[in-house]
């Protein structure tokens, strides 16, 4: 329904998106030691491309405890892919969809994250330990970088990417419960894996054109 | 349509003359009273005794990006008096105006936002009393700001209190908190310093920072926030140039 406001409004050509998603090495080091992923899933809904922002103004109909954290207020939706997917996070490329979309600017995207699981081997310090972790993100990807211009006369796909290596720089490997493999319970660690997920600059979207 | 709703004003303006912008600011019932435990997701709550932000520009912005009337001097505001306050009345071109810039900034080498107060979760409570240097200019678009001449009107820079405990940077869906505040009271003496809150890396507490990856610990966060706290009549939201 904002899309086709936006198209009548605008008077802005339709654009075809073609969408592809690509995974991240399947093992790789960090500063404290080297995580080697047999498995990783996650769950995510509903892509959506955002214009640059416009200054809001919203009406005073509510007390001041409306939730609008951030200065990155988004601007229109220029395109979106609906739907949900399984993504491979350690996966070649995987095609998710033909998106719509409207010519112009887009300035970020935003998706739905869901349930997450991953499972593989930590070598730390102290060797290797497995681990099996299994979450319900269940909040929003929002802030992606996305700094591209739909046109329809040089129609172009989408490539989103993630960066698995930012993304668990900040779980914190700790096997507190003792039993010899990492999983969710473990101390903090599922707030630190949940934090490096929903971190915007661990997801990336670009022109496929420009992806190698 | 709303192009042309714009002209009118312009119209009625006309094209001499000067008109008189009002310019308020008001930290609402948040930070003079309190904000209350139904406002926060883990039911805490928090009341200040100082909401002090240096306005060091209060500036009225026409549609070519120029400034038609601004303060000259830095402004400190006490935010726990009660009700809106002036900030500055200024005479300006009559006409409409698309920006309201407001710029909140240390004023040499002090702070430009310092809070202290008290935050209460259940039983236990912690008192703060911080000061932040942030930088931070708001380009506010108020809903029809328009300058008739011989005539006024108001602008009100609204900072929201509450915006200091959200637990996400970015996302919408961010919540009001207070416990990781408590916690981060590390010898449990009931006062929440700021190097208490650096010891506080972020990741843990499942905070969400979007696209601040830069932002690693509990200080740092909230020395983010206090770059969002401003606003424009209310709930208008206004851009930010960090």
């Amino acid at each position: 329904m904002v899309l086709l406001l936006l198209a009548c409004v605008d008077g802005r050509d339709p654009v075809v998106l073609p969408t592809t998603f690509t995974g991240s090495p399947a093992s790789f080091a960090l500063d404290s030691g080297t995580v080697t992923l047999e498995r990783a899933e996650l769950v995510a809904a509903d892509l959506r491309l955002e214009a640059p922002p416009v200054v809001a103004w919203f009406p005073s109909l509510v007390a001041s405890a409306r939730a609008h954290p951030g200065h990155e207020f988004a601007g229109s939706v220029r395109g979106e892919l609906l739907g949900e997917w399984s993504l491979d996070l350690v996966g070649g490329d995987q095609v998710l969809g033909a998106g719509q979309g409207w010519e112009g600017d887009v300035a970020t995207a935003r998706f739905d994250a869901h349930g997450l699981i991953l499972v593989g081997t930590w070598s730390g310090p102290d060797g290797d330990v497995p681990f099996d972790i299994a979450l319900d993100v269940d909040r929003s990807i929002v802030g992606i970088d996305a700094l591209l211009t739909l046109d329809a006369s040089r129609p172009d796909g989408l490539a989103l990417g993630v960066d698995l290596p930012h993304a668990l720089g900040f779980v914190e490997w700790d096997d507190t419960d003792g039993d010899g493999t990492l999983t969710e319970a473990d101390g903090t660690l599922a707030n630190t894996v949940v934090f490096g997920i929903t971190s915007s600059t661990t997801w990336a979207l670009a022109p496929a054109s420009e992806t190698p | 349509m709303t192009r042309l709703v714009r002209l009118v004003p312009l119209l009625l303006a006309g094209c001499s003359g000067t008109g008189t912008w009002t310019v308020t600011a008001w930290g609402e019932e948040y930070i003079e009273e309190g904000i209350p435990a139904e406002v926060f997701a883990d039911g805490c709550s928090a009341t200040f005794t100082t909401f002090d932000v240096v306005v060091t520009e209060a500036a009225l912005v026409d549609g070519d990006g120029t400034e038609a009337a601004g303060i000259g001097t830095p402004v400190t505001l006490s935010l726990v008096e009660p009700g809106p306050q002036a900030l500055a009345t200024l005479e300006a071109r009559a006409t409409h105006y698309d920006e309201a810039r407001f710029r909140i900034a240390p004023d040499g080498s002090g702070s430009s936002v310092r809070v202290a107060g008290t935050l209460t979760c259940g039983a236990d409570a912690v008192d703060f009393d911080w000061a932040f240097a942030t930088d931070t200019v708001y380009h506010c678009e108020p809903e029809d700001l328009t300058l008739p001449a011989g005539g006024s009107d108001a602008t009100e820079l609204t900072v929201h209190g509450d915006h200091l405990f959200y637990d996400g940077l970015s996302n919408d869906d961010a919540e009001v908190r207070g416990l990781a505040w408590i916690d981060a009271d590390a010898n449990a003496d009931g006062t929440l310093t700021q190097a208490e809150l650096a010891a506080v890396p972020v990741a843990p507490l499942g905070y969400q920072v979007g696209p601040y990856a830069e932002v690693t610990d509990l200080e740092a966060f909230v020395a983010h926030l206090t770059q969002s706290v401003g606003h424009v009549d209310g709930e208008g939201h206004c851009g930010v140039d960090l």
